[in-house]
């Protein structure tokens, strides 16, 4: 529901880097399994929003977590499990609210046939 | 030619910032604030209702209510005597700390002692915005089911407390409390839990008093004026 804001707020900054004369061509997102976040609907949003027709990737960054009974450290992919090794109902997480916009991709195409044209 | 361009930028550092300048002018005000978030229905509107007659001849209390459409949750609080300023999101479906910070600059709102702040009604969006409030309350009405907390853990992960409300209706149901509870301290060990009801009064002392002890600790503390 909260993707369309997150996506919106997003382009703003994704378009803010690319450079005079280029064009957005791809964005990529970081985000954490904690933050209750869907990758499809970010995707949905990105594609309605986006009219240079760019493509948006998203990465799930891997939950670390920590048992607080057995003191067992794990990677998971999912909040909400209990302990694997000892039963305890809850983990402990130490990261997943992940939410960065990593890099993008630009096409400066335009610029190269720009100087190609000089060069004749 | 394609080219990559790092940036590695939080993508809601704009929200942290805001809340966190509305929290840097709560604490210069002396204001205690309480966010009230939850499923439409389960009585936020309704447990202010309950409270704020109890807490104001003690302490000024403000309202700021937030709703996709409406005014009617402003008009109850104002009914109570309280200022009280209401935020129409239009479609929205959070409150963000940009909307709170101007709704800040009404009347009366920052003159009080303890302010809350209702959400939108929905476990979903409202996890995601800081608003710079001290403290995270979720209500939920107890005839939602036991399992909400499993099935939308980021709202209860950030909580401070839950208010597990309408408990008198619990015996019309096949719910859970003790599950319910158990559930909502799987995804957040150690919460607080107050199980209220707005029609018998029960719980309501004990949530006033986890508010009055959580502003007695925020006072104790450096950063409050």
């Amino acid at each position: 529901m909260h993707e369309a804001s997150i996506v919106e707020r997003l382009l703003g900054m994704a378009t803010a880097h690319v450079p005079e004369g280029a064009v957005l061509r791809r964005v990529h997102v970081r985000i954490g399994a904690l933050t209750g976040l869907s990758p499809d609907s970010m995707r949905f949003y990105f594609d309605a929003m986006c009219p240079a027709g760019a493509a948006l990737d998203v990465t799930v960054e891997p939950l670390r977590a920590a048992c607080p009974s057995c003191a067992r450290r794990m990677n998971v992919t999912e909040a909400g499990g209990s302990c694997p090794a000892c039963s305890a109902p809850a983990l402990h997480y130490e990261n997943g609210l992940e939410l960065d916009l990593v890099a993008i991709e630009v096409d400066d195409a335009l610029d190269d046939r720009d100087r190609g044209e000089d060069s004749r | 030619m394609l080219s990559t361009i790092a940036i590695e930028e939080k993508i809601l550092g704009k929200n942290d910032e805001l809340a966190a300048l509305n929290r840097t002018r709560f604490d210069a005000a002396g204001v205690f604030v309480v966010t009230l978030s939850g499923s439409p229905g389960g009585g936020k509107t309704s447990l202010l209702e309950r409270i704020v007659p109890r807490l104001a001849p003690g302490w000024r209390v403000a309202v700021i209510e937030g709703d996709v459409a409406t005014a009617r949750d402003g008009e109850r609080i104002a009914a109570l005597g309280v200022p009280v300023a209401q935020i129409v999101t239009n479609g929205t479906c959070h409150l963000n700390a940009g909307m709170v910070a101007r709704a800040l600059d009404r009347a009366g709102v920052l003159d009080a002692d303890l302010l809350f702040l209702e959400n939108v009604g929905n476990l979903v969006c409202p996890a995601a915005f800081g608003l710079g409030e001290h403290e995270r309350v979720v209500v939920m009405g107890a005839t939602e089911g036991e399992d909400k907390p499993l099935k939308y853990p980021a709202m209860f992960r950030k909580a401070d407390a839950m208010v597990l409300n309408k408990v008198d209706l619990a015996a019309f149901t096949p719910v859970d409390l003790d599950a319910f509870e158990t559930y909502a301290r799987q995804v957040r060990p150690g919460l607080p839990v107050f199980r209220t009801s707005c029609t018998t009064d029960e719980g309501i002392e004990e949530w006033i008093a986890w508010l009055t002890d959580r502003r007695q600790s925020w006072r104790a503390t450096p950063s409050a004026r």
